[in-house]
């Protein structure tokens, strides 16, 4: 199977450790993918409170380059860039008049016929006869945040109040992984850069709510919600619980390098608490 | 309807008449505790076209589009939506926002999509801390994010041409 790929801006700076370990694990699941060759931003956070049009023109120019390429589904591993691409895709095929600007805008006669898949969508065949160490002694929650789910209508991701796909493939992989109430809470998105109170309480709260319920680690699948939580405890005194990609862990669980997983990146680091784990 | 509903229609699609405050908004709202008209009085107020109101009150710069709203309406109103379309008209008729720093983000995010091609974090941070006074106190944060190499110094400028003739023509139909 070939899947077209959009990166993303973020794969390439702060959300560097999921691409590698992306790409670490794709070859297990063998699929292939092929980079879109002239991708965009997808314009994220600012424009849809500036300009309707532009918020979907712009992811629109990118699904029209997928389907340029003759490709009919598309892989987007950041859930910004995915939320952005599902609403743009959404949006064109319920709003004629939206769809007739956008293709004056991008140049292209869009036909809005492919696939957006997040990576959740496409790893969970897994294979057990590879599975190198036993984690059940590690206890996990998952964190799917804002995007992946919500709006049900737009995304048709899971079941949007309480999804369950993370947690069913880290449990065939043998991760001990508990239920919990906050998966789909907001992580407190970019308020770190423009109302911090609203961010230190956002954001605490979801740590504070994946120790009461007895996680080690919390698994995320999306950057921004991976670099909030995670910078956020370099406040701490003692920071401890590593936030880590559910690609990284399904690496972890299938043996690959922890440094080609990208754990060297995480920053409260993960090594010393899984060790700690085991031991239990 | 009033001319702030109209407008609201016009821009977003969403009837806010259709709301008959059962305030499912407002529970599930993670910002609400600090917002001076919660969702649904946001609702209330553009029905009864209270702009003024509306448009000074902190609510709509501190929606965090994280849909939950959107998502449990049973009027099927997409609140979030909502909200957008009451920033962009803040925006087009130039309403003092209560939370500049808001505003302000979303003019450094444009910029550094025209002028670099990408979000470029290092700008929009920088900028952003430098405004809210906390640049020094999260240098340590930056340096930590350099070090793990989480930081993208050099950006790819390549897209620059493709974003920017997208901008050009989106101005035909609507300001920005």
């Amino acid at each position: 199977m070939r899947y077209a790929f959009y990166p993303g801006c973020s794969m390439h700076a702060s959300g560097r450790d999921y691409l590698e370990s992306f790409m670490a694990i794709s070859g297990f699941f063998g699929i292939d993918f092929e980079k879109i060759k002239e991708w965009t931003c997808c314009a994220p956070i600012a424009a849809h409170g500036v300009s309707r049009l532009l918020s979907i023109a712009i992811p629109a120019k990118n699904l029209a380059e997928v389907e340029k390429e003759d490709k009919d589904e598309v892989v987007v591993p950041c859930a910004a860039c995915y939320s952005r691409f599902k609403v743009a895709s959404y949006e064109i095929s319920n709003d004629k008049d939206i769809a007739m600007k956008v293709n004056d805008c991008i140049g292209y006669n869009f036909k809005n016929t492919v696939r957006i898949l997040h990576p959740l969508e496409i790893f969970n065949d897994i294979k057990k006869d590879f599975i190198m160490k036993d984690f059940s002694k590690i206890n996990v929650v998952c964190y799917y945040g804002c995007l992946l789910t919500r709006p049900p209508k737009v995304k048709q991701f899971d079941i949007c109040e309480n999804p369950r796909t993370m947690d069913d493939i880290l449990r065939e992989l043998g991760f001990n992984v508990l239920d919990w109430s906050y998966k789909t809470d907001c992580c407190g998105t970019t308020f770190n850069l423009t109302k911090k109170d609203v961010f230190l309480r956002l954001t605490g709260r979801i740590l504070s709510e994946a120790k009461l319920a007895g996680a080690d680690i919390i698994a995320v699948a999306c950057p921004l919600c991976q670099v909030n939580l995670d910078s956020y405890q370099l406040e701490f005194k003692e920071p401890d619980i590593p936030v880590l990609y559910f690609t990284q862990l399904i690496g972890l669980a299938y043996g690959i390098s922890p440094h080609k997983l990208g754990l060297n990146r995480v920053f409260v680091e993960p090594e010393r608490v899984i060790e700690r784990c085991l031991k239990r | 309807m009033n001319k702030l509903a109209v407008q609201i229609k016009e821009i977003s699609g969403e009837d806010v008449h259709l709301c008959y405050q059962c305030e499912k908004c407002t529970s599930g709202c993670p910002v609400a505790y600090e917002m001076e008209l919660a969702p649904a009085q946001i609702m209330h107020a553009s029905q009864l076209g209270f702009k003024k109101m509306v448009l000074g009150a902190n609510s709509i710069w501190l929606c965090a589009s994280c849909e939950t709203c959107t998502t449990r309406c049973p009027q099927g109103i997409d609140t979030s939506k909502v909200m957008d379309g009451l920033r962009i008209i803040a925006r087009r008729e130039k309403v003092r926002a209560k939370i500049p720093e808001m505003p302000l983000f979303y003019n450094i995010i444009l910029l550094s999509l025209r002028f670099v091609g990408c979000i470029y974090e290092p700008l929009v941070a920088g900028i952003m801390k430098i405004r809210t006074g906390t640049l020094k106190k999260d240098m340590p944060l930056a340096r930590e994010f350099l070090k793990k190499g989480k930081l993208r110094l050099f950006p790819n400028f390549r897209n620059i041409f493709k974003i920017n003739s997208i901008f050009r023509k989106v101005k035909k139909y609507e300001a920005y």
